[in-house]
């Protein structure tokens, strides 16, 4: 106890635990003085209040009951008060001070960045440092304790006497009366009232006389007036400024006084001198009349008072028993008895108030009286009597003083006695007692060295009082004793500073909240406790932005946002909060915020590429083989499906049933997976089931992004990326667009520097007048870069580029010649969305995407960086070329200008064509690039194509390989480009047109018959070139592809039938009706033609004249019916049989006797006069050579087959009619075409010869085809027509020939 | 404040947290204040767990009706219960169950030591946990 803890250090006001107990236990004196006594006391800038205060009392000797024994009094203490300081007459102007006192005592949060408390929290350094952190606690203490109302201090805080003051300055006449009406009794001041305080108090009367500049007679006169007044005993004379004016030097110590203040109006002026006119002689004038009061006057008058006091009691207790009994005796009555006894409950209430206030005063006035040692049981006594007659009040109080009694003399706290309290606490709402109480222990337990319970004491007084800036004081010195425990509390710690924080900030003390969250961070900094360091970022937002600190404010709130977790309701008064800081910081004017992470980017799922790719292979011609890729893959099926149907008849048969279990298993999971049945099924070991097989999705295959691409030109580039709202709240981004640089590297520390300085000097300049700090910053610029001119032209520039004006940002885009497109988008809370944006390099070399540019609320922009993939080592090449991968997505090589061709179909009619007929479609081709193009060719892929020709595979493939430089010399313009197509297997023609400009637009119209129904695929092609200037290497030509669907529907229909001539065994009779099935055409049937050489076909009766004009005209809806004549050419028959079996070796692959087996079948099954057969079906067999069927061998002396005779044509133009041979059983067979609309629609070559052996024969060959893959092929020529729409074009620029696009179709059938 | 749940593996690190909603007020209101309570309680668990051998700690701190609980694991990952609820046993059954579904968490061979416990199975079954 000797030596002070270095808890107490933080507190001046406590020097001791003796001083702190006279603190709470010495006598009140009011001081009551006059105006002109204070004017002479203000002389030397102190009021008579501070003047008393500073003298110490003497130890001195008091004479007891006993005269033989003397008591010896140490350091007493008096507490002198004006009667403003024991109770404020104005609430909210004490609060006013209290506050200010505070706020006084921190005001400048910048100045808290420099203490290393803060920056670089150490808790040992805290723990030895001398220095108090918080220095204005003392003073509020002891403000707030003077300040505090009486009441709560009710039993010591009593005032034991007053002195009433005047100067020998007053006239002698009014003297008396100012000296009565000081402290008159008669008149008591209102605290006096208003406390119910008693009235019998000692008075004393002073008077003050300048040694210099006062009239000493004068004063002499009125001192021996107020003697004969009021007696000497009371009556003092004080003679004080005997040093001289001129000197205006501290002759005594300034501490002397200092150390007493009270009112916060003298900290505020610490230069003025105090005590300039006090010599020696007068400070021993004061505290001999200090001294005197106490020893002759105070002590004498308290013992008097006490045995008068007790007499009273013991009297007073008397007589209340006596009231009791003679009461009761006089109202025996039962129904008089309940009025007696309220009566009675009335007085002894009464009774006991005036019993209570008695023995108060007696305990009161015992402690000053005795000092301390017989106090105790004084005390004790008293709570005994309250406790008896439940004045509970009072009890408490004389619990609490008997603590601070026993602290006193036995240096020890009663916990006991606390609980008690608490207990009693906890019954009663006694708020006030309860703080004071709090404070109390709080201050006892900080004597006895006991951080753990000054801190919980501290921190229950914050949380029961309900004035915000007390409660924030003492949880800030909670905080504190916090760390001083061992173990160390350091969440505690943080704990206590936020709330504290969070209270300071209640009161308005911005600076204090700041400060107490900025300290609170420490603890939780990278530990990921996001809601606590959100929350106490946004406190310290709030109090940034009260603080005028706008650019701290906006970088709090910045952090709240990014890691959102706070409910809908936070969030959107953060973002209000958040937007109005940068609006006042930024004066209505826009701010780009980077690594705001609102929205957020995916960074998975960022792709760039350009919708019309012209490195991929043709995106429709790969959807086809896809479909192929179907198709196979059912027919493979398929096969499988046999296979297995046949294993499982074997199974069922008995054969190999073990295999075949399993498989037939397999299969019904796949079918079971097929379906998507994917959930997961529980395993019950008891019974045999089955695992089911989980089959993993296809991947699509991912963009190859290590690899660098090249982009045009004037090209848009187009972005796909997920955006994603974080917030819990509606997100409306406006100006979304594509942020990119040309060249190599963006200087990224020159902007971010020079953005920060940027933000600062705009702060400077918002605050108006710290213009110093302006110079420095610019003093510090030069000092930066002086070694370097030119760097300091690109700072300034970019210092402009970087302001609040988005103009400029707008003009700089524009000048580094980029287009980008710009979109608004709006996010539900949480939504994420795909987003595609443009953006047109209009600049070569090397350009760089990094990022996606966004408005946030009209006035932040917020640029979100798209993240590279880290390097990727490349495992397919061999370890010593093993170079890493580098993610090149958004570093774009930026070639030459090239010319872009658009094609749109001008009326592309959805409805569907007739098979046969001209369909036109009108296109218009514009040049949108930035040059003319040239050498417009065009092509049609058709779709049926990719099914034979595999060299369609390698079309993926970029097309420049095959274009050597040597070859375009060599070979001509269409032969090159033929070969190129040759890929796709189809004509290429140049279009009649040599030049097409910029933005120019030309229509062109494609005309063409299909001759199968159904949905078709039409794919076309265009070749380009760049007209004039340098052609890229890399880029030589460009390529664009078109899809469109069409749908062909019947036009007409043929039914035939074939009769047996009877004039010749060679000729053969056809009837054929045709019919019109189309709604509004007019179809004129051309011509009938065969095409096997060894047939003629000769039109017969009626239609043989419409047949030799060409004008059979057919209506819509309507038929027409003729007659054909087949003649067999003799000169072309077959020699010998033999023959045919050789050819049939040599052509093994390309015949085929199942065709005509299904059609015998066919013809088998009953359908005697009819037989249906459609071209097309893959019943009908091709050959492609021409000189097969020249070999053909014609049989003579045919005759028609009675099961196959007639044949039934349908939809179709060619025919086939097969004949059997009587003889030897041989086929053959004759083709009709019907043409019609004056188009050579079809070059049709079909070869077909069978062998039939005889019936021995027909086993064996049987047995051979089924070894054989039965093989067809077919071929068609497609025609296409393509003619220019426009008339001049039609006139001056080439043929019609020139248009024509001739594809060849082909099927290899299995 | 609301009824909250947590796992605080070494340095203090939050591995898992659950708040339980009695209301639709309450789900609206920050969970800021559950969690600097769990934080401050920290202090104190440190300090009993060198006194105590049990893994369950017993109520360890009081703010306003709430009260703090605690269970420490042998691997010194704490699990902090905040609460209404003064009923002892149930809370040392809750945490039981709790640590068996966290040892389940640890068995993981992909789950990182002192990483936060991110499994929706694990979320599920301690939210049914706290419900019974």
């Amino acid at each position: 106890m000797a030596t002070l803890p270095p808890l107490c250090l933080f507190d001046n006001s406590i020097h001791g635990w003796k001083s702190w107990a006279l603190s709470h236990l010495s006598p009140v004196v009011v001081v009551s003085c006059s105006d002109d006594a204070e004017s002479v006391c203000q002389r030397n800038n102190l009021s008579f209040v501070d003047l008393l205060r500073s003298v110490q009392i003497t130890d001195f000797y008091v004479a007891t009951s006993q005269p033989e024994k003397q008591r010896l009094i140490e350091s007493f203490y008096v507490k002198w008060l004006t009667p403003d300081q024991i109770s404020p007459t104005n609430k909210e102007d004490t609060n006013k001070i209290l506050h200010n006192i505070v706020k006084k005592g921190y005001t400048n949060s910048k100045t808290d960045q420099q203490n290393p408390l803060i920056n670089s929290f150490q808790v040992e350094n805290f723990r030895n440092s001398t220095t108090n952190p918080t220095p204005w606690f003392v003073d509020y203490r002891r403000e707030y304790l003077h300040y505090l109302p009486i009441s709560p201090h009710e039993s010591l805080e009593h005032p034991i006497a007053s002195v009433s003051i005047i100067s020998s300055e007053i006239d002698v006449e009014k003297s008396m009366n100012k000296l009565s009406t000081l402290f008159d009794l008669s008149h008591p001041p209102n605290f006096m009232i208003e406390n119910k305080m008693e009235f019998d108090i000692l008075q004393i009367y002073i008077i003050i006389n300048d040694v210099q500049l006062g009239d000493t007679k004068k004063a002499n006169i009125i001192y021996e007036k107020m003697i004969e007044k009021h007696g000497k005993n009371k009556c003092f004379l004080i003679p004080i400024n005997s040093a001289k004016e001129e000197e205006n030097k501290n002759i005594l110590p300034k501490k002397l006084w200092t150390e007493h203040f009270i009112s916060s109006k003298r900290r505020d002026n610490e230069e003025i001198i105090y005590g300039k006119r006090l010599n020696e002689k007068d400070y021993y004038e004061i505290t001999r009349f200090a001294n005197n009061f106490v020893k002759q006057i105070l002590f004498p008058f308290l013992e008097k008072k006490i045995t008068m006091i007790s007499e009273v009691i013991i009297n007073s207790k008397k007589g209340l028993k006596r009231k009791f009994k003679s009461l009761i005796k006089r109202k025996s009555t039962v129904n008089s008895r309940k009025k007696s006894i309220k009566k009675e409950s009335e007085i002894e209430i009464i009774e006991n108030d005036r019993i209570v206030k008695k023995n108060k005063t007696i305990c009161r006035l015992s402690i000053f009286n005795s000092y301390f040692e017989n106090a105790i049981s004084n005390y004790k006594t008293a709570t005994a009597h309250f406790k008896k007659i439940g004045a509970k009040r009072s009890y408490i109080d004389t619990l609490v003083i008997q603590i601070i009694l026993n602290f006193l003399i036995e240096e020890k706290i009663s916990e006991n006695l606390i609980t008690l309290i608490l207990n009693e606490f906890s019954k009663m709402d006694l708020n006030e007692r309860k703080i004071s109480f709090y404070w109390i222990l709080a201050d006892l337990y900080k004597l006895i060295q006991n951080p753990l319970q000054t801190s919980k004491y501290f921190f229950e007084l914050s949380q029961e009082i309900d004035d915000e800036l007390i409660s924030s004081l003492s949880m800030e010195q909670s905080s504190y004793y916090q760390l001083f425990n061992n173990p160390i509390r350091f969440r505690h710690y943080l704990f206590d500073q936020f709330t504290a924080g969070m209270r300071y900030y209640n009161c308005k003390l911005y600076a204090h909240s700041m400060r107490c969250c900025c300290r609170s961070l420490i603890p939780i900094e990278g530990k990921n406790w996001k809601i606590i360091e959100d929350q106490i970022n946004f406190t310290n937002g709030r109090n940034s932005f009260f603080l005028t600190e706008y650019e701290q404010s906006i970088k709090c709130f910045k952090q709240v946002l990014s890691s959102p977790l706070q409910p809908a309701i936070k969030q959107t008064q953060t973002i209000k909060e958040f937007l109005y800081s940068v609006t006042t910081f930024t004066k209505q004017k826009k701010i780009i915020i980077n690594d705001l992470n609102i929205p957020i980017v995916n960074k998975k799922s960022i792709d760039v590429y350009l919708i019309d790719d012209y490195r991929k292979s043709s995106s429709s011609s790969k959807k086809y083989l896809y479909k192929i890729g179907k198709i196979k893959k059912k027919k493979k099926k398929k096969k499988r499906e046999r296979e297995r149907e046949r294993k499982r008849k074997r199974k069922r048969e008995g054969k190999g049933k073990g295999e075949g279990e399993g498989e037939g298993e397999g299969e019904g999971k796949w079918e079971e997976n097929k379906k998507g049945n994917m959930e997961e099924k529980k395993i019950e070991p008891n019974k045999n089931t089955i695992l089911n097989w989980t089959y993993a999705k296809k991947k699509k295959k991912k963009p190859n992004i290590y690899s660098k691409k090249e982009f045009l030109f004037g090209e848009e580039i187009t972005v796909k990326f997920f955006l994603k709202n974080p917030l819990k709240i509606k997100l409306k981004l406006t100006n979304v667009h594509l942020v990119g640089y040309f060249g190599k590297k963006r200087n990224k520390e020159i902007t971010k520097e020079i953005k920060s300085k940027f933000i600062r000097i705009q702060h400077n300049n918002n605050k108006n007048g710290n213009n110093e700090n302006e110079n420095n910053e610019g003093d510090n610029k030069t000092n930066e870069n002086k070694n370097n001119d030119k760097n300091k032209k690109i700072k300034k520039s970019k210092l402009e580029f970087f302001g609040l004006n988005l103009g400029n940002l707008q003009n700089e885009e524009k000048q580094s010649n980029l287009i980008s497109e710009k979109k608004t988008i709006s996010f539900l809370p949480e939504e994420k969305k795909l987003i595609e944006l443009k953006i047109t390099p209009l600049q070569n070399g090397n350009f760089h995407i990094y990022g996606v540019g966004i408005t946030l609320y009209d006035y932040i922009i917020n640029i979100l960086n798209f993240q590279k993939k880290k390097k990727k080592l490349n495992f397919k090449l061999n370890k010593e070329d093993n170079e890493p991968l580098k993610d090149y997505r958004f570093d774009l090589h930026i070639v030459n200008k090239m010319p872009l061709l658009q094609v749109k179909f001008i009326k592309f009619i959805n409805k569907d064509f007739y098979l046969g007929s001209i369909c036109k479609i009108p296109l218009t081709l514009k040049n949108v690039g930035q040059t003319s193009l040239s050498d417009l060719y065009c092509t049609i892929e058709p779709s049926e194509n990719l099914l034979i020709n595999k060299k369609i595979e390698n079309s993926s493939k970029p097309l420049v390989d095959k274009n050597n430089d040597q070859k375009k010399k060599k070979k001509s313009k269409l032969k090159l480009m033929k070969d190129m197509f040759s890929n796709y297997n189809s004509s290429c023609y140049k279009l009649p047109i040599k030049k097409i400009g910029r933005n120019e637009q030309i229509e062109i119209m494609i005309n063409f018959r299909m001759f199968k129904l159904g949905i078709h695929d039409l794919y076309l092609l265009f070749y380009y070139k760049k007209s004039s200037g340098k052609i890229s290497k890399k880029l030589p030509y460009r390529l664009l592809r078109i899809h469109k669907q069409i749908k062909i529907i019947p036009s007409i229909k043929i039914n035939t039938k074939l009769l047996p001539s009877s004039k010749n065994i060679n000729e053969f009779n056809i009837i054929c009706n045709i019919h019109n099935l189309t709604k509004k055409k007019i179809l004129k049937l051309q011509q009938l033609t065969s095409i096997s050489n060894r047939w003629k076909a000769v039109p017969l009766s009626l239609t043989k004249n419409d047949l030799q004009n060409e004008c059979t005209i057919l209506q819509p809806k309507s038929s027409t019916t003729f007659l054909i004549k087949m003649i067999l050419q003799k000169n072309n028959l077959p020699v010998n049989n033999k023959n045919d079996n050789e050819r049939e070796n040599n052509n093994g692959k390309k015949n085929d006797n199942g065709n005509t087996n299904d059609n015998r079948n066919k013809n088998n099954n009953g359908n005697d006069n009819d037989n249906d057969n459609e071209i097309g079906n893959e019943n009908t067999n091709e050959n492609e050579n021409d000189e097969n069927y020249q070999n053909d061998k014609i049989i003579s002396n045919l005759c028609l087959n009675p099961k196959s005779k007639l044949i039934n044509c349908n939809d179709n133009s060619i025919y086939n009619i097969f004949l059997n041979r009587e003889k030897n059983n041989k086929e053959t067979e004759f083709n009709l075409v019907f043409l019609w609309e004056n188009k050579r629609i079809i070059k049709y070559i079909k070869n077909k010869t069978n062998q039939i052996t005889g019936n021995n024969n027909n086993n064996n060959q049987k047995n051979k085809n089924k070894n054989k893959k039965n093989k067809y092929f077919y071929s068609q020529y497609n025609i296409f027509n393509l003619e220019p729409f426009n008339k001049e074009l039609k006139k001056n620029k080439g043929t019609k020939d020139d248009f024509v696009f001739i594809t060849k179709k082909s099927y290899k059938c299995e | 404040m609301i009824s909250t749940f947590m796992i605080i593996g070494k340095d203090d690190v939050p591995l898992y947290e659950a708040s339980f909603f009695n209301s639709k007020k309450q789900k609206e209101g920050s969970s800021h204040l559950s969690q600097f309570v769990i934080h401050a309680a920290l202090d104190i668990i440190e300090e009993k767990v060198l006194s105590n051998e049990n893994f369950f700690l017993g109520v360890v701190d009081n703010f306003n009706n709430f009260t703090v609980s605690a269970f420490v694991t042998t691997g010194m990952v704490k699990f902090v219960l905040l609460t209404e609820n003064k009923n002892v046993d149930s809370t040392k059954a809750f945490f039981n169950d709790v640590y068996e579904l966290y040892l389940k968490v640890i068995l993981n061979p992909f789950y990182k030591q002192n990483s936060p416990i991110v499994s929706p199975y694990f979320d599920k079954k301690v939210r049914e946990k706290f419900s019974k």
